[in-house]
């Protein structure tokens, strides 16, 4: 179909990830005309949620903006530093025994003959997805009728069932992003689960980490004499300003200094304040606090998940500022943008160029000339599907695991989602696991997986009584990790860059940086103010008095 | 609104008698077929020729009373995202029921009502209801789309099918009726335990912290 957008924006936004939606959303209600656009023909960029089929979809390779016979002065958009690395995945092939859905009872020598079968095929597949031309053999996949085991096909005809994250985030009950989504009632647009227990790993075995007053009480693994100083030392930082003798001390120097006993340590280091060996002492206490501050508003945990996968997030903030007029164009060819006296002029979207005041792009979209040559950072990604929890239970659980750091290897933190998040579908699992990258993904988790799951077909066989969870797919990624500086350089002054995925749980560091960019860009205008109810609207009989009233006549 | 949806009294779907039922509603359908104006007319009773597109009808709520159980229906309009092929996966997220808009004077948008379709059978809850609405019958002298063709295709596909015209108000109310007699009022839960449907967080729930339910 062929359309042309309208030509009188304030602001072009390319890229739909959650900064350039906050801003998106931000810039709309306030009255600002934003054009909003995205190459791809999905919302979220690194911040999405896919399907299984389509999560596979990543591994292909992406074209690169070639230079622009026309015009040879275009700031091409793109550059390839801030894609996914190393994107891997595997189908393994496990008997549904466990699971609910129904099971011919096979003799266990012909299971097994199957299996070896399966997995030579399987192995045979792996080299043909590495040439990307596995179309064909994923339709005969899909045709097959269904068998006692969970293999590609069987996953794949499920695809739409399974959300998968690429940036997974928790939301602190009570932080900066919650009360955003409240007060400016975007809150209203999705959906969320509480986390229902946190777990550490902790003397070789999964623990329940105490969170609140009455799981401290009632943890039979921690002594009278330490639930009083548990309750003491959280009391103690709840309260406290400023550790000053702790200045340049590591949290858990402080936590030594408290002659705390190593439970307690692990609890408060790796549990409560998700610190590491080294991670300073104002830190470490800034992080009890917020978890402490979070507790008892929503849910037994001091988390939050978004139902329907992280990916929902930008959504809604994009959902807000179409609402207050934004226009949306997803899959679009973007080409690029020119400029003149330092200034940003116009973008080329398909073949049309469009003039705005700002532009607002996600990191993954800077043009080559533009980026910083830093060393560049990842974040470790693992997503598996299992066939059950990590620890079972009669309820399903939406759990928060930490896998403290080991031999070398870096702080592992695990979520796991079960079909109540709409991610995943009874009785599987999907189990993210996110680090700062050490070495690889594959390396960086190797001792998670092997502590947590029955790594393969072969151990689960073997081991009839094994109680770990069976991996049914495997996909591990690195993730850039943007967290930290200023990544460009000499940019027009009109342009501005949003920030990737950050290694933190939450969306904090986000809403941050995108309330920082609208103030750059609007410094005298509101940041996302209270979108009125549904009750509240009143729509005009006049015409254009929607116009004059501004956002506030306009619908929420 | 949201606190209601949490409220005990008022769970959605909830089995007492007297019960208040919510349901997400969602409008589909190409660009100035009407599907604002539809909402406009059953929630404000208005009209409004020149309709700018889009404004007015993003996120409105209406109730029905259908013998002793109270309908209250979210409504969700697209806010023009459809326009650009841009409409996110989210708008279709826990809808129970769907509003899928043609205009009779037009034959290519019945077509893409029925790409509509497709995609909600695709992509939404499997006990959806949906319900297929010709709209601006106002105007049957330009029609192009005739009736039996669309109450055949929804036949075909197990939808409600009405010709409006929310100029006149013409079948506006029954076909928001007609979807509230055909939405289940019984409590949903998944068999473990837990409620299908999420959490929404809102203001009244973040009072003061309950003492004792942290490590206060």
């Amino acid at each position: 179909m062929d359309y042309e957008f309208p030509t009188d924006f304030d602001i072009v936004i390319v890229g739909t990830g959650i900064i350039e939606s906050i801003i998106s959303a931000a810039a709309s209600r306030v009255g600002k005309r934003v054009l909003h656009v995205d190459e791809k023909e999905y919302y979220g960029g690194h911040w999405a949620s896919f399907s299984l089929e389509a999560i596979l979809e990543l591994k292909k390779s992406k074209e690169y903006p070639v230079a622009n016979v026309e015009n040879p002065d275009l700031c091409l958009f793109g550059n390839q530093t801030y894609d996914l690395k190393n994107v891997d995945y595997k189908f393994h092939v496990i008997p549904k025994e466990n699971t609910q859905l129904e099971k011919q009872e096979d003799s266990e020598n012909q299971e097994n003959i199957q299996l070896e079968k399966q997995e030579d095929s399987e192995n045979q597949e792996q080299v043909t997805e590495c040439k990307d031309n596995d179309e064909n053999e994923q339709v005969i996949e899909k045709e097959k009728p269904d068998t006692d085991v969970w293999d590609k096909g069987a996953l794949l005809k499920l695809s739409r069932k399974f959300n998968i994250d690429l940036t997974p985030k928790l939301q602190y009950a009570r932080g900066h992003f919650v009360e955003l989504l409240i007060s400016s009632n975007i809150a209203r647009y999705s959906e969320y689960r509480s986390v229902s227990r946190i777990l550490t790993w902790y003397n070789k075995k999964l623990d329940f980490l105490p969170c609140s007053r009455s799981d401290v009480f009632a943890n039979s693994k921690v002594s009278v004499v330490e639930k009083r100083m548990l309750m003491k030392v959280l009391t103690a930082l709840n309260t406290v300003d400023k550790l000053n003798e702790y200045e340049n001390k590591t949290f858990k120097q402080y936590l030594t200094d408290q002659k705390l006993t190593p439970n307690l340590i692990h609890y408060l280091l790796y549990g409560i304040s998700m610190s590491s060996d080294d991670t300073p002492c104002d830190v470490g206490v800034v992080n009890v606090k917020r978890f402490l501050d979070s507790l008892g508003r929503f849910g037994h945990t001091p988390f939050l998940y978004s139902m329907y996968g992280s990916g929902e997030i930008p959504q809604a903030f994009c959902r807000l500022s179409a609402v207050f007029g934004g226009v949306f164009a997803l899959g679009q060819n973007i080409q690029g943008f020119t400029v003149s006296d330092n200034k940003f002029k116009s973008i080329t979207v398909r073949s049309q160029n469009i003039q705005a005041e700002h532009l607002v792009m996600s990191i993954e979209k800077v043009p080559k000339q533009f980026l910083k040559s830093n060393t560049q950072q990842y974040i470790s990604r693992c997503v598996l599907i299992t066939d059950k929890s990590i620890l079972d239970s009669e309820k399903e659980h939406l759990t928060l695991a930490f896998y403290p750091p080991e031999n070398g290897k870096p702080f592992v933190k695990i979520i796991e989602l079960g079909c109540l998040t709409g991610t995943c579908l009874k009785p599987l699992y999907l189990v993210h696991l996110l680090a700062k990258q050490g070495t690889t993904p594959q390396e960086d988790f190797s001792s998670v997986i092997d502590s947590l799951f029955g790594q393969n077909e072969e151990t689960n066989m073997e081991n009839e009584n094994e109680q770990k969870p069976s991996i049914l797919w495997s996909m591990y990624f690195s993730l850039p990790d943007t967290n930290d500086g200023d990544l460009t350089e000499g940019l027009p002054e009109n342009v501005f860059v949003c920030p990737g995925p950050d290694a933190d749980l939450d969306y904090d560091y986000s809403v941050k940086k995108a309330e920082e960019m609208f103030r750059q860009i609007y410094a005298d205008l509101d940041f996302l103010p209270r979108a009125p109810d549904p009750e509240e609207i009143v729509i005009g009989e006049e015409e254009g008095q929607e116009e004059t009233a501004e956002g506030d006549a306009a619908s929420p | 609104m949201a606190a209601n949806r949490t409220g005990p009294a008022q769970r959605p779907n909830g089995a007492t008698q007297g019960k208040i039922c919510q349901f997400k509603l969602v409008l589909l359908g190409e660009s100035a077929v009407g599907k604002s104006s539809l909402v406009l007319r059953f929630v404000k009773g208005q009209f409004h020729e020149y309709q700018e597109s889009t404004i007015g009808a993003a996120f409105l709520t209406q109730t029905i009373c259908l013998d002793d159980t109270t309908v209250k229906f979210e409504i969700w309009d697209t806010a023009g995202q459809e326009r650009y092929h841009s409409l996110a996966p989210m708008y279709y997220r826990g809808a129970q029921a769907a509003i899928v808009v043609y205009d009779i004077t037009n034959q290519d948008t019945f077509g893409r009502a029925k790409t509509w379709v497709k995609e909600l059978q695709r992509q939404a809850s499997p006990t959806i209801v949906i319900a297929l609405a010709g709209n601006k019958q106002d105007l049957a002298n330009k029609r192009m789309v005739e009736y039996e063709e669309a109450q055949t295709y929804a036949d075909e596909n197990g939808l409600l099918f009405m010709e409006t015209s929310a100029k006149t108000a013409m079948n506006v109310n029954d076909i928001f009726l007609a979807i509230a007699k055909k939405l289940p009022k019984n409590e949903q839960t998944t068999g473990q335990g837990g409620s299908a449907q999420g959490r929404r967080l809102a203001e009244g729930d973040s009072g003061a912290k309950a003492p004792g339910n942290c490590c206060k």
